[in-house]
């Protein structure tokens, strides 16, 4: 093994040349053996590519503070979203909220049956006044105005216990809206949180200067792939992903080469895709 | 050895590097018309007519705004770079050449030529060049395909002196996609309407109708204006429709009372052509229309008192209905988009909605006073052309998709209906030039 070599040179006996060799092959699988793990782990480094979206920066963030990372995102431009600030809420925050709605809707559940059931109840009643009617017309009268006067007290105490829960409900309800939609949240981590800030930072920049021609379809995106000087300039833009518009990739180009990025990354190579 | 090392040594790096990679997604929060330079190589009289043109063609859509310059010669790119201040970053560069005229479109940014054509003179008038130069240059600029080499056809109402009574005429005009360069192309001395386009890229042919003495004939004219009757039975001849390859017709006739659409096509058998009934019901049916070679949009009212869409199988003569409820006529089928745009009594007058083929969801695309009648889609899918009536005047306007803007093609004064885009024709003659 390894006669190739240029055994002369070193002037190695056929054991330390064994060793060599051995040592030679140990290093090399262990290198390969590394390179077998980042490639099994660029899956997992597309997680750590943390992308943010338009869509994504409307919904109201949640921080797990034990977490670095929480979920992956796609590079995806949803259609018809807008740029908005996102809420960030810690997880203790998140889950009382939710817990709220949920005592909220399972008051809503039960309140609900009870009012039917008081729709049930006198209907039934007055189909059994119906058929007692039909049977006993003798009796007509006097049993359906008592029956009925009771059921007209049965839905006035039934109104007053459903109207100070209705009016808990609609303050709830109006709290709910001005704190945060529990259905419309993104999980965040730690670290994720800081990547968030930057990212908004370099969509607030660029988005001063990107300004594409009226009437592009939807879902119109340029990427880009940009080198950042150590001032915040653009040294170079490749454009990696085409929109099919000559006019919109040059739109998307010109922003991109007006914009002074954050420090956060000056000297790095970022991403970014540029949608309408 | 020592190589390979390396090179496993770069890959792991690379990887690391690739995997700190950073990824923002932008939205865009304003748009603006995109500044595009148009600058004139050589004399500048040679070229007018055609870059005054070619303005207007880049100007129309509103996505762009054009800034112009002239220069002797195309020598060093320096002097290209230099043209313009930093808000242009695409430039065309015009130039005559003999025979040919030929455009050069240059990114500023990196200084370089990105796409380059010529197109041929021969006997075109400048308009008619400047247009084909807009259909080479728009797919290059906007990624869209486009019809600025389309024309439209529409009727004109005149009143004119018959024995000392004045009586409507109805004549038939061709202009540009735009409206301008309007010329009159069907004038005789009765009502010519609803005047459709062959859908040949080769052969350009105009189909209307004609009003007799007896009946209402299908004509066919050439753009030198030599006419052909194509039908003439009894009652309304009306309507035709082409398929792609323009073999198969599908046509009104109401020589047996109600208007019925009908199927001509060239029988493989027999090699002959052959005319089927495609529909037989008491109703009213009109205005077929192909979405492809076997499938035809029509309205009818034969089950409601309503005119409805269909879609006919013509392999089955299955019927499938579009529309419900109100008022429903005039449908016209894109391919580009898979849409049917037809007109729907919405409040009283009669409003522009799309219908989504393949989604099959409908949509409003107008709003307001005048009802909006016979929508014709641009080639390029970009526009809607269709009438619109307010009260006694009638007008022909333009929908940009695009932008969701309205424009009007014909003056006030006129009183314009039936319009219809034209397809790209490959050949410009007789009118068309």
């Amino acid at each position: 093994m390894w006669h190739w070599l240029p055994s002369n040179h070193f002037n190695l006996n056929k054991r330390q040349r064994f060793l060599l060799s051995l040592c030679c092959i140990v290093l090399l699988g262990h290198l390969l053996l590394a390179m077998l793990c980042m490639i099994i782990s660029s899956g997992f480094s597309k997680q750590e590519r943390f992308v943010v979206s338009s869509k994504k920066m409307a919904s109201t963030l949640v921080l797990c503070p034990l977490k670095k990372k929480v979920a992956e995102q796609k590079p995806v431009l949803s259609k018809g979203s807008k740029t908005s600030s996102s809420k960030v809420i810690d997880y203790q925050t998140y889950q009382k909220q939710k817990s709220e709605q949920k005592t909220l809707t399972v008051q809503q559940v039960e309140i609900k049956p009870a009012a039917q059931a008081s729709k049930t109840k006198s209907e039934s009643l007055k189909k059994k006044s119906d058929t007692q009617t039909a049977k006993k017309p003798t009796l007509k009268v006097a049993d359906i105005s008592t029956k009925s006067i009771e059921l007209k007290q049965e839905e006035k105490v039934e109104t007053k216990e459903v109207e100070p829960k209705k009016i808990e409900l609609a303050k709830s309800q109006e709290l709910k809206e001005q704190k945060i939609d529990v259905d419309d949240v993104e999980f965040i981590g730690y670290e994720q949180l800081d990547t968030l800030a930057v990212q908004h930072k370099i969509q607030q920049h660029v988005q001063e200067h990107f300004t594409p021609p009226v009437g592009m379809p939807e879902g119109t995106c340029s990427e880009l792939t940009v080198s950042i000087t150590g001032q915040g300039k653009v040294s170079k833009a490749i454009l990696v992903k085409s929109s099919g518009s000559l006019v919109y990739d040059n739109a998307a180009r010109t922003a991109i080469y007006k914009t002074v990025f954050p420090k956060e990354v000056w000297n790095k190579t970022i991403t970014i895709v540029l949608g309408q | 050895m020592q190589k390979y090392f390396m090179y496993v040594l770069v890959l792991l790096l690379g990887s690391f590097l690739e995997a700190s990679d950073f990824h923002v997604a932008v939205q865009a929060k304003k748009t603006k018309s995109v500044p595009i330079g148009l600058v004139t190589v050589g004399k500048k009289q040679k070229l007018q007519g055609i870059i005054d043109r070619l303005h207007k063609d880049l100007l129309y859509s509103g996505q762009c705004h054009v800034v112009r310059k002239s220069i002797q010669s195309l020598n060093s790119l320096s002097a290209i770079k230099n043209l313009f201040s930093d808000e242009v970053s695409l430039a065309l560069f015009i130039s005559d050449e003999g025979a040919e005229v030929v455009w050069r479109l240059y990114d500023l940014l990196s200084v370089e030529m990105i796409a380059a054509d010529r197109c041929q003179k021969r006997e075109y008038k400048d308009s008619v060049i400047a247009h084909q130069l807009a259909d080479q240059i728009w797919p290059v600029l906007m990624g869209t395909a486009s019809s600025f080499s389309s024309k439209i056809a529409y009727c004109k109402q005149i009143w004119k002196k018959y024995h000392n009574h004045e009586k409507p005429y109805k004549q038939i005009w061709i202009a540009d996609f735009d409206g301008s360069n309007a010329q009159l192309f069907i004038d005789i001395p009765t009502v010519s309407f609803a005047p459709r386009w062959s859908s040949n890229p080769t052969c350009p042919l105009l189909f209307y109708s004609e009003n007799t003495l007896s009946n209402v004939q299908l004509v066919m004219s050439n753009m030198f204006n030599k006419r052909q009757v194509m039908c003439c039975f009894d009652g309304l001849n009306m309507q035709p429709t082409f398929n792609k390859n323009g073999k198969e017709v599908v046509f009104c006739l109401s020589k047996d009372g109600s208007s019925q659409l009908y199927h001509s096509y060239v029988d493989n058998k027999s090699g002959k052509r052959r005319s089927d009934r495609l529909t037989n019901n008491s109703g009213n049916n009109f205005g077929p229309c192909y979405l492809d070679d076997h499938h035809v949009a029509f309205v009818s009212d034969f089950a409601t008192r309503r005119p409805q869409i269909y879609i006919m199988d013509l392999r089955n003569k299955n019927i499938q209905r579009v529309t419900d409820g109100a008022y429903c006529a005039c449908p016209a089928y894109c391919s580009v988009s898979n849409k049917l745009v037809y007109s729907k009594m919405v409040d009283g007058a009669m409003q522009l909605c799309e219908y989504d083929c393949q989604l099959k969801k409908h949509k409003q695309l107008t709003q307001g006073p005048g009802s909006k009648e016979e929508p014709s889609w641009s080639s390029c899918g970009n526009y809607i052309l269709f009438g619109v009536n307010e009260g006694l005047k009638s007008r022909i306007a333009q929908l940009n998709l695009l932008t969701g803007k309205v424009k009007y093609v014909t003056p006030t004064q006129d009183h314009c209906t039936y319009p219809s885009c034209s397809p790209v024709y490959s050949e410009f003659f007789g009118i068309l030039n």
